[in-house]
């Protein structure tokens, strides 16, 4: 227990940079979630293949075998000028995975909207660009929030896996403190801290989703 | 509908600023450093007691630790750690991460044709640790049957794999030193075959659980290691490690470090 107790600032620094990893990821991915979305969507075949070929690549190749890529093999392949540190890296490879994601998420959502939706914007002599902005991707906020709120929890814990590239967030923390005690004690207050995590992002979500159903 | 729109480009741009500011935080922080010495980035895998690990105040700490401190110290430049896992570590010197790794690196053939390295500043053997209550095995025969743990990547893991060939036993590889460990005490495995230094360490935290055996597999010596075009760098390292030896600190760090000298006899092992 007194080992624990110790332990728990060491812990916490750790969850702060799982944290600072959760939301750059989020907010760059769905940035970029949104504009291979509306490429998807696009009439333009160029634009739609080369999204569906991005969505394709990130989505079907382990997160882990992309963090190695963007930390040992880029650099490797193209010089020094590209060898960036672990955080920038784990940033990198986490926010180009989840916009994979986050794309096929928003594209969804869009999809889900009535057509006649579309037909009515036009009819009142808006632009697919104007529809777009002022009618359908609005009304996909509310169906967007439960899956986007899966999506955030997967990555959160997901980003464990940037403990391989020596980045000390919450789960290569725990190994240190782990190895360096010969105890594995340690793993309960860290997943307790996981938990605590996803909890907030969970009840956030079931926030936002309550807010937005008013409109329905 | 506005007003989210609102909320959710003020939190991006919030964040973005965030995100900007660590980032320049970053690069401003190790230019500071550029300007007063010069930075010797030193790449180690800090699980790994007493070599490299972290201490209570999650400071980085350990005997290889001090040694590149001192070593570059007599290089009249600064020591930056920058932590990584075993598993990529040398993938990492290569891509250019760090300099130099003073990880705990045996002097292996492939090793010193792949890298660029140092003569040894501490001789390693690799011990079998097993079970506190095991009496069966007394030489490395007789692992013939069991199941052996061993880090992945590793000089015992080599060793092991080259040994197979001879003897018939289940070779377990884990990703961290520790793991082998705690499969022990969960029963899974009968011997585990580690750098010594590290053995005593994990064996004086439990003894009630593990012991040293009296067998030994191979004795290796641990050098720096570079990457094979630094060799102005490894030069540079190597006239400091004699001038550490020929000065006593390599024997004060060992005895701080170990409790004795295990740095007195690396030559001869060569």
């Amino acid at each position: 227990m007194d080992l624990i107790i110790s332990k728990i600032p060491q812990l916490l620094e750790g969850a702060v940079v799982t944290m600072q990893l959760t939301v750059v990821a989020v907010v760059f991915g769905m940035i970029l979630g949104l504009f291979l979305a509306l490429g998807r969507l696009s009439k333009n075949a160029v634009v739609d293949k080369i999204c569906w070929f991005y969505i394709w690549i990130f989505r079907g190749t382990p997160l882990l075998m992309q963090i190695f890529f963007f930390y040992y093999a880029l650099p490797l392949a193209l010089g020094k000028t590209f060898s960036f540190g672990a955080m920038t890296a784990a940033f990198i490879a986490l926010s180009l995975n989840s916009g994979a994601y986050l794309a096929e998420i928003i594209r969804a959502a869009i999809q889900s909207i009535d057509k006649g939706q579309m037909e009515a914007s036009k009819a009142l002599g808006m632009s697919y660009g104007q529809a777009m902005r002022r009618i359908i991707v609005p009304q996909s906020y509310r169906r967007l929030i439960p899956p986007v709120g899966n999506e955030v929890i997967a990555l959160l814990k997901d980003s464990a896996l940037v403990s391989s590239i020596g980045m000390s967030e919450l789960m290569r923390t725990t190994t240190q403190i782990s190895n360096a005690t010969a105890s594995a004690v340690i793993y309960l207050p860290s997943a307790a801290l996981y938990l605590i995590m996803t909890s907030l992002f969970t009840f956030v979500f079931e926030r936002l989703e309550k807010k937005y159903s008013v409109y329905e | 509908m506005n007003k989210m729109k609102r909320i959710l480009i003020c939190l991006s741009a919030l964040l973005i600023i965030a995100f900007a500011a660590t980032a320049c935080g970053v690069s401003t922080g190790s230019g500071n450093a550029d300007d007063t010495q010069k930075v010797l980035k030193v790449g180690v895998d800090d699980t790994y007691p007493p070599m490299e690990f972290k201490d209570e105040s999650n400071a980085t700490v350990g005997f290889d630790i001090d040694v590149a401190t001192e070593l570059a110290k007599k290089m009249g430049m600064k020591a930056e750690f920058i932590s990584n896992d075993w598993a990529g570590i040398f993938l990492a010197l290569e891509s250019g991460k760090f300099d130099v790794i003073v990880s705990s690196v045996s002097r292996n053939e492939e090793r010193m044709e792949k890298y660029s390295m140092t003569t040894p500043y501490i001789a390693n053997a690799q011990v079998i640790v097993v079970p506190a209550e095991d009496t069966s095995i007394k030489e490395p025969k007789d692992l013939a049957g069991k199941n052996v743990g061993v880090q992945i990547g590793t000089t015992a893991d080599e060793s092991c794999a080259e040994y197979l060939k001879t003897t018939k036993f289940t070779l377990k590889q884990y990703d961290q030193v520790i793991q082998p460990f705690s499969d022990m005490k969960a029963g899974r495995l009968d011997a585990i075959v580690v750098d010594e230094v590290v053995a005593r360490y994990y064996v004086k935290k439990d003894p009630k659980s593990y012991k040293v055996s009296s067998a030994r597999l191979t004795n290796e010596p641990i050098g720096v290691c570079f990457a094979k075009n630094s060799t102005e760098l490894r030069d540079q390292a190597q006239k400091a490690l004699d001038e550490l030896f020929a000065d006593g600190t390599m024997k004060k760090l060992s005895e701080k470090w170990f409790g004795e000298d295990l740095t007195g006899n690396v030559k001869d092992i060569k």
